[in-house]
């Protein structure tokens, strides 16, 4: 061998004496492995991707499915017209000529409804027809009812009468069979 | 097994990856791919389900049909009625001494709450006052009156659409209570008690349905089908009776709309009597006057009397006048009318004959389907729908257009009515075959022979029948192009209660 050879051999001896050993060497099995691993990435990146995406889709769907907001009652604003109240008829100045009669019907309001506030026909018709019977007005609620008057105050008759016509008459009245 | 392999230890590993790590890659591409469809599937079979149509659950026992078959009726016979008009009775109902302790609130929310309560849990002793309410049975003895007459159609042709009803609502609330009647007399086990209650809601409800009015026909279904609701509840009472044939022999249809929609034709002539000699007579300046308004819009102000149009109505008429004047000219003269005859009437009188015939055209359109089967009738509705949408975007019929009623609910619920008959008709047919078949639920309902089965009156075909072991479903689906809800369908879960 030649001088330069053998410099250039001492050299890479040198170099190679530098490197510092790696403890655990190659794992032949896990470099197996990954390779591997990695061709079948390669092949199945498609799938993959289906994969996620199906998975997503699913995750929407399920979601929307579970979340879905129960069926809640609507409330429905139902406009009642109601009729502004008929202004008073214009009182008419008393004439010399006619007598004025010592009895007289009362002036009725121009329109029997506006003094109820009742909903006419068309109206109601128009309301129940597009929204169901329940926008029916409900029958207005009495108070609670004053103690009954007594049958004999209320007819005038005697307290303890014991005629068997009056006897009859309470009785009927107060069990509501016909007479 | 070929799809699965062992699962090495967990490790903090999610169980996502867990369960995906124990399918091997052809079946985890199978699993994640076939994911989205299944849920799409689960998806559709839950929206399929029509939330909102909950099945009403009947739990039957056999019955064979009664003997004599008509041992049951639900409406008043000529033997149990007596001579009168049925409106007088009811109106005397209604006396204030009667109604002071039932008008009160407490006492409306009493009787709800009652409706709601299943029968086992009823407060009887606190009910127990509408079981001798003198005011009920009043109603008894009207409902077995030969005939009613509420005097409505004199009232329609003086007062029109200003008519007022106020004792609707409160036929209402007799039917509410009635009801509660019967789901006490059946919690008692008063069978024959209940069904004499069920024959005073069904002819309170088919007195109510005989006026002029198309409220008073809705009244009367509603009232029919609270009455309904408790046949339903005797019926499933262990030892009720069968009421195959009692329902078979009420009148079909329950509540007739025909004298309902002839009394919404009165309303307009009353409210502009002029209308009457409009083909045979001229116009004052007066009547023209006080039309022009009516078809300038004004026509509801027209029908209230006391109240005046305002200039915008009068001017929107005059415009309507010089728009549709040539065309209703052209009109008249092509329908058989001499051109000088119509050229010497006012405009306004031209146009408003014009647009009478075209409303009466409309009107006819819609009221005619009433007489036709509802499968018949429905495509008929909706291309009359059609034609009165383009009719209003095209100003026709004007102003009359506006009056004319949206019968198709009322049509719908009256068919509905129908159909809750014919249903029910079907579950006591079951009970009768259950009866003679060792309590087992017919396979078809081709295969009951005890009774005949109706066909669905909205559809004109049999009804939907499915048994799944014990339980049968009857299901009654929505009209053809509808999307199935609580108003055109219904479903029933039926099951034969075991013998003890």
């Amino acid at each position: 061998m030649s001088g330069s050879t053998h410099d250039e051999l001492a050299e890479f001896h040198a170099a190679l004496a530098r490197l510092t050993p790696t403890p655990d060497g190659i794992n032949l099995a896990q470099l197996m492995y990954q390779a591997g691993r990695l061709s079948a990435a390669r092949r199945n990146g498609v799938w993959r991707i289906a994969t996620a995406a199906s998975m997503m889709l699913s995750l929407g769907l399920g979601s929307m499915l579970w979340l879905r907001p129960l069926p809640q009652p609507t409330e429905r604003i139902v406009q009642v017209f109601v009729q502004p109240p008929a202004p008073p008829p214009e009182p008419t100045p008393p004439t010399n000529d006619e007598p004025t009669p010592a009895l007289s019907e009362p002036d009725l309001p121009t329109d029997a409804r506006q003094a109820g506030g009742e909903t006419d026909y068309l109206r109601l018709r128009r309301q129940v027809l597009a929204h169901g019977l329940d926008t029916l007005p409900p029958p207005t609620p009495w108070p609670a009812a004053a103690p009954p008057v007594d049958t004999n105050t209320l007819l005038d008759l005697p307290k303890d009468s014991r005629e068997p016509w009056i006897r009859f008459l309470k009785h009927s009245l107060q069990s509501g069979d016909p007479l | 097994m070929m799809f699965v392999r062992s699962i090495p230890r967990a490790g903090g590993v999610s169980p996502l990856r867990l369960a995906l790590r124990g399918l091997t890659p052809p079946a985890r591409r199978v699993s994640c791919g076939l994911s989205p469809i299944v849920f799409l599937v689960v998806a559709s079979v839950a929206s399929a389900q029509t939330p909102g149509l909950e099945p009403t659950k009947l739990t039957l026992s056999p019955a064979p049909a009664p003997s004599p078959a008509l041992k049951y009726v639900l409406l008043p016979e000529l033997k149990d009625q007596t001579p009168g008009n049925a409106a007088l009775e009811y109106y005397r109902a209604f006396s204030p001494e009667w109604w002071g302790f039932l008008r009160q609130e407490k006492t409306r929310e009493a009787a709800d709450k009652a409706l709601e309560t299943p029968l086992k849990d009823l407060p009887r002793k606190e009910l127990a006052w509408i079981q001798t309410s003198q005011m009920l049975r009043q109603v008894d003895v009207a409902a077995r009156r030969e005939y009613v007459d509420w005097g409505m159609t004199e009232r329609l042709r003086r007062e029109g659409y200003s008519l007022l009803l106020p004792d609707v609502q409160s036929l209402r609330q007799v039917g509410v209570l009635l009801a509660v009647r019967a789901r006490l007399e059946i919690a008692e086990g008063n069978y024959d008690k209940a069904v004499y209650t069920l024959q005073t809601g069904l002819a309170l409800a088919h007195h109510t349905g005989d006026g002029n009015t198309l409220i008073q026909d809705l009244v009367g279904i509603a009232l029919a089908q609270l009455t309904f609701v408790q046949l339903e509840a005797l019926i499933q009472r262990p030892d009720a009776p069968n009421l195959y044939w009692a329902l078979t022999d009420l009148p079909r249809p329950f509540i007739d709309l025909r004298k309902a929609l002839q009394g919404e034709k009165l309303g307009l002539y009353v409210a502009l009597p002029e209308l009457r000699d409009l083909e045979t007579k001229r116009l004052t300046p007066e009547q023209q006057q006080k039309l022009l308004p009516a078809l300038g819009g004004g026509i509801e102000l027209m029908i209230y009397s006391g109240s005046k149009p305002n200039e915008n109505h009068r001017l929107s008429g005059t415009l309507l006048v010089l728009r549709s004047y040539p065309e209703a000219k052209k009109a008249l003269i092509a329908e058989g009318r001499k051109a000088e005859e119509v050229e010497a009437l006012p405009a306004l009188q031209v146009v408003l004959i014009h647009s009478l015939r075209q409303y009466q055209r409309l009107q006819d359109d819609v009221f005619k389907c009433h007489g036709l089967p509802y499968w018949e009738a429905q495509p008929r509705l909706a291309e009359a729908d059609k034609r009165l949408r383009q009719a209003r975007l095209r100003l026709e019929a004007m102003p009359f257009l506006e009056l004319l009623p949206a019968i198709q609910n009322v049509l719908r619920a009256s068919v509905r009515m129908d159909r809750r008959i014919a249903v029910l008709r079907c579950v006591e047919a079951i009970r009768m075959h259950a009866a003679a078949h060792d309590g087992k639920l017919p396979a078809t309902l081709t295969a009951i022979t005890e009774a005949p089965i109706p066909l669905d009156p909205a559809t004109g075909k049999a009804f939907v029948y499915r048994v799944s072991g014990d339980q049968a479903t009857l299901f009654a689906p929505p009209p053809q192009g509808e999307q199935a809800n609580p108003s055109n369908a219904m479903s029933y879960e039926l099951s034969i209660r075991p013998k003890k």
